[in-house]
């Protein structure tokens, strides 16, 4: 894995981004939420990238900001040595260009008045990447290459199932010839049986295009399945990161093995934890002082209430935000989960 | 953090046990430009007592359908039920007045759903939605309900319950307004449960938790429980029995470890086969061809036959029937042609 | 999602690619307007409304055709006449054909009421959509400036446009239109801030379209259901202002006929012919009447449970 030599195609450092909301009436009460609270990873070139979590750690408002279509407070996303945050009104039209979007929901994805060919062509012709006589040749090849038919650029998005408008959508951020895909939940909204085939294409685009992808999903297997390297979000934060095959071994933090094990695996004979514990879930809008983490973790200790940790590399391409692991531990290996974690877990079925 | 305890284990296999709610022949139509078309279609099936039966299947396969009818909460104009009957404890459910359906529903038989926060009034205190049920279906005082609902908020486990009780639903994070709307659907002990995705809008740490608690409270109250996901590993987790179900029918009905073990009904084969793995590598990913045919547009024979690579002629011929995978098995599929068996699990 | 779509409007003929960015506009704007058309003509009492509307309409273009005689003429010979072959309504105060004197006033009527109208939501649309968009300070500034003119009553509006500017058509137009603009203002920003917040409208910034592409091609599509439904309520109530205008006198100077202009001369002859008020006041109510007619089925024709989903 030489991947350090090359230049990498995204590089993020120190994003952050906080939400102010005002609610309430008489008196208004300001809610402040640190969506995004000193994220930096990198992603290289031809490589899927997951950032991975649940609802309200900040990985869609990462997955924004890449396109500057939220604009952080402050840190810096550079994409091919351009600092995306500095960029004119010009450089960030031609940036439009290279990264694009694939959003969650295909039913709100795709305006209900246009025709799917025109959905198509308005990119390529903004752009001037099309004109009169080529745009429809180019709109059908981009809906062959998505696994549909000619014919679909004269209907209208209602005429297609979820599936297949995610399939418009994504032909959609490739028109403009992108060479980074953020895939905000790609799939988190589709059938299980379309959820593959989804998967598949993207993967097809990805070796057939070099595309690199910015993978945001809650869901570990798909997450497994297509990205090379990984992220943890929690709260804001990224508390690990790695090759996906050896977080998903030997997960170091103690949030990541939390996932790891709720998470319901389709075989009945997989122990999977039924987490009893009680308490609310940190919210982003008042998160706990130190770590993060440290109110659900069966691992904390008192530095983990007071200061929090920062995100260091514990082996070669392996990062880990946690007190457990002190700066210099683990040199080739993953050092194994702490016995304080019970690793054990009970079984669904109990019975013989 | 703390694990199962495990209950008693069951020794007796599902024929040994009484059927609490039995579906017999059951078909919803709904009505598209001025005809009717079966979303279910002569659905049989058992709920035995004390077990966790899954109803799995990919959306328009008609699961939700299949519980809303139990519930009578069809659609009046759009939707009916054209046949059949759903049988509670003697009573056929499909047939009794609309008054008596209110008074078995949320007492004998109770249904949650997916989206906590559209399924509780905003402007009414959880307290209040809770204790509705027992005043309404036991006839307590409201004093007596209220005692009674924050005992039930401890027991769905809501920290704080009792000074809980007075909060409004937003102020609820979604895990915890989805234990309100289980404890509004125990209150009153009711012998089946119906839960529709409950789980399926959650994080999947909360979702533990909350799969924790039904599988608890399941065993506590030897409830019967209709758990309907399109999650195979929520069903490998939670469920007794499995039942998938593909275009209005259940196609494949098996004890949870012979439906993964053996797979029998090509759609169940493909769907596992289409599933990513976290645990391991997943070499291969498949998909199944085609798509589902839409209800005014059902193929004859067998539903599943137009995607089905297994599909012989005589598939399209005739709807094959529910038969057991061998004599005497309570593995049944619903297929003329089988998946072959193999050596070794996949 | 369920396979069950009751309300699919069925396969559609189709629409080749546009070939320009205009084309792609144009297209997007017609498949709006034709979702309106569609179901529009579903509605039988919304015919009804613009067949009347359109009789009265034609009736006022054609006025100089149709009327039997100058408006302005006067004869002292015939004055207050009942209806004649001659004078087929009867003659006014002043000897004029009363006839001629209401196709004439349609024009005057219909003309500010679909005018005001017409400009109110150019530009209150606009405001409307812009603000809806944008957010946060052009959002408050705009909204602010359109409660300002709110609180304006109308009759106020018009007083003070007259005196300014003094009294003609062209200032009984602007000053009901000014009352007209906050109101599409409203109407407009509401679907246009619930637009912005989908999906595409974040993929169009991502793939780089302007501000200025978005609204047109993206948000106005989507908004101009309801913008069409008030405008045609509000022509109604314009030409009723209109009425009340130049009942008071504030309007276009003499001889020009003017519905409400006749009404208050025809509450003048009160005791000698009150038909002479009546007329009038029929006129108006016919094409209230038939302006609301249209406006409830182009209201049901906006209706989200009939439009592409």
């Amino acid at each position: 894995m030489s991947g350090d030599q090359v230049a990498p195609m995204l590089d993020v450092a120190d994003l952050r981004k906080t939400f102010r909301v005002k609610k309430g009436f008489p008196k208004s009460v300001t809610t402040t939420v640190r969506a995004v609270d000193g994220v930096s990873f990198e992603v290289r070139p031809g490589e899927a990238f997951g950032l991975v979590g649940e609802s309200g750690c900040g990985k869609s408002t990462v997955g924004r900001s890449l396109l500057r279509l939220v604009e952080p407070d402050s840190g810096s996303v550079r994409f091919a040595g351009l600092d995306i945050g500095r960029a004119t009104e010009r450089e960030l039209r031609r940036l439009r260009r290279r990264i694009q979007i694939v959003f969650q929901d295909p039913y709100s994805s795709l305006n209900p008045r246009l025709t799917v060919g025109n959905a198509l062509a308005e990119p390529m012709l903004v752009h001037g990447l099309a004109d009169r006589r080529s745009v429809t040749g180019k709109v059908i090849d981009l809906l062959r290459e998505v696994g549909l038919p000619p014919e679909a650029r004269l209907r209208y998005p209602h005429e297609f199932s979820g599936g297949q408008r995610q399939r418009i959508g994504i032909a959609r951020a490739l028109s403009v010839e992108p060479e980074l895909i953020v895939a905000d939940e790609p799939v988190s909204a589709l059938d299980v049986s379309i959820q593959a085939q989804i998967l598949i294409l993207l993967q097809e685009l990805k070796d057939r295009r070099g595309l690199s992808f910015v993978f945001i999903s809650h869901d570990l297997a798909v997450v497994r399945y297509f990205c090379q390297r990984l992220a943890v979000m929690y709260l804001g934060r990224i508390v690990e990161e790695g090759p996906v095959p050896a977080i998903f071994e030997t997960p170091l933090h103690p949030y990541t093995q939390l996932l790891k094990s709720t998470s319901p695996v389709p075989d009945p004979a997989a122990k999977v934890t039924f987490a009893r514990m009680e308490g609310e879930v940190a919210s982003a809008a008042n998160p706990p002082k130190g770590c993060h983490f440290h109110p659900r973790c069966p691992a904390a200790m008192d530095v983990c209430r007071t200061t929090a940790p920062t995100l260091i590399q514990h082996s070669p391409g392996r990062k880990v935000a946690c007190h457990l692991y002190p700066a210099g531990t683990g040199q080739e290996t993953a050092a194994p989960p702490p016995a304080s974690i019970p690793p054990s877990s009970a079984t669904r079925s109990d019975h013989a | 953090m703390t694990e199962s305890s495990g209950g008693a284990p069951r020794s007796d296999g599902p024929a040994a046990r009484r059927t609490v709610l039995s579906i017999e022949g059951l078909t919803t139509e709904f009505r598209i430009r001025r005809a009717w078309h079966a979303a279910v279609r002569d659905l049989w099936l058992d709920l035995l007592e004390n077990e966790t039966l899954a109803l799995v299947g990919e959306s328009g396969c008609g699961k939700s359908i299949t519980a809303l009818s139990i519930m009578r909460l069809i659609a009046g104009g759009a939707g009916r039920i054209a046949a059949g009957r759903v049988v509670l404890d003697g009573t056929d459910l499909t047939t009794v007045s609309e008054r008596t359906m209110q008074r078995l529903r949320g007492d004998r038989i109770s249904m949650i759903f997916q989206e906590p926060m559209t399924s509780l009034n905003p402007v009414l205190t959880v307290g209040f939605q809770v204790s509705e049920a027992l005043i309404y279906h036991r006839g307590l005082s409201r004093a007596e309900a209220e005692r009674q609902t924050k005992d039930l908020f401890e027991q769905v486990r809501i920290p704080s319950a009792r000074q809980r009780y007075h909060e409004y639903p937003h102020q609820f994070s979604g895990g915890m307004r989805q234990r309100v709307m289980i404890a509004m659907a125990i209150a009153c002990q009711p012998d089946v449960l119906l839960a529709d995705e409950p789980t399926t809008a959650l994080d999947v740490t909360i979702q533990a938790q909350v799969l924790a608690l039904l599988a608890d409270l399941q065993r506590e109250r030897a409830m019967s429980m209709l758990f309907i996901t399109h999650n195979l590993g929520v069903v490998a987790s939670i469920a007794d029995r499995v039942a998938v179900m593909y275009a209005g029918d259940v196609v494949e009905l098996a004890p949870v470890a012979d439906l993964f073990a053996r797979p029998t009904h090509p759609y169940t084969e493909a769907l596992m086969r289409s599933i990513p793995r976290f645990d391991r590598e997943t070499h291969k990913l498949e998909t199944i061809g085609g798509r589902v045919p839409a209800i005014d547009r059902m193929p004859r024979g067998c539903r599943f036959a137009p995607r089905c690579p297994l599909r012989e002629p005589r598939c399209e011929e005739a709807t094959p029937p529910l038969e057991p995978v061998a004599a005497g098995s309570a593995h049944r599929a619903r297929c003329w042609v089988r998946v072959p068996r193999r050596e070794v699990a996949p | 999602m369920s396979e069950i779509r009751a309300d699919d409007p069925g396969p559609t003929p189709g629409e080749p690619v546009a070939t320009s960015e205009a084309a792609i506009v144009a297209a997007g704007w017609r498949r709006a307007l034709g979702n309106l058309v569609r179901v529009f003509n579903t509605n039988k009492t919304s015919w009804l409304g613009l067949g009347i509307f359109v009789v009265i309409a034609m009736a006022a273009i054609l006025a100089p055709v149709l009327a039997p005689h100058d408006p302005a003429a006067q004869s002292v010979l015939h004055r207050l006449d009942p209806p004649s072959a001659d004078f087929p309504l009867g003659t006014d105060a002043f000897g004029r054909d009363v006839l001629s004197r209401l196709l004439y006033g349609a024009q005057i009527s219909l003309l500010v009421g679909v005018a005001s109208v017409f400009l109110a939501m150019l530009v209150g649309g606009t405001l409307g959509i812009v603000a809806g968009y944008r957010g946060g300070r052009t959002d408050t500034l705009i909204m602010r400036a359109m409660d300002v003119l709110l609180s304006f009553p109308t009759l106020i509006m018009g007083l003070l446009i007259v005196a300014m500017l003094g009294p003609n058509l062209v200032n009984m137009i602007i000053a009901i239109a000014l009352t007209l603009v906050p109101k599409f203002a409203r109407i407009a920003r509401a679907p246009t801030v619930s637009v912005k917040e989908r999906a595409y409208i974040e993929a169009g910034r991502a793939l780089g379209y302007s501000d200025i592409r978005i609204m047109v091609v993206h948000i106005l599509p989507n908004v101009i259901g309801e913008v069409l439904v008030l405008a045609s309520l509000w022509t109604a109530n314009a030409i009723q202002i209109e009425a009340g205008f130049s009942f008071i006198g504030l309007t276009v100077r003499p001889p020009t006929p003017t519905w409400g202009g006749m009404i208050r001369e025809g509450f003048e002859q009160i005791f000698n012919n009150p038909w002479l008020a009546v007329y009038p006041g029929l006129c108006i109510l016919l094409t209230v009447f038939s302006l609301n007619l249209l406006g409830d089925g182009i209201r049901d024709a906006v209706d989200p449970k009939l439009r592409d989903v």
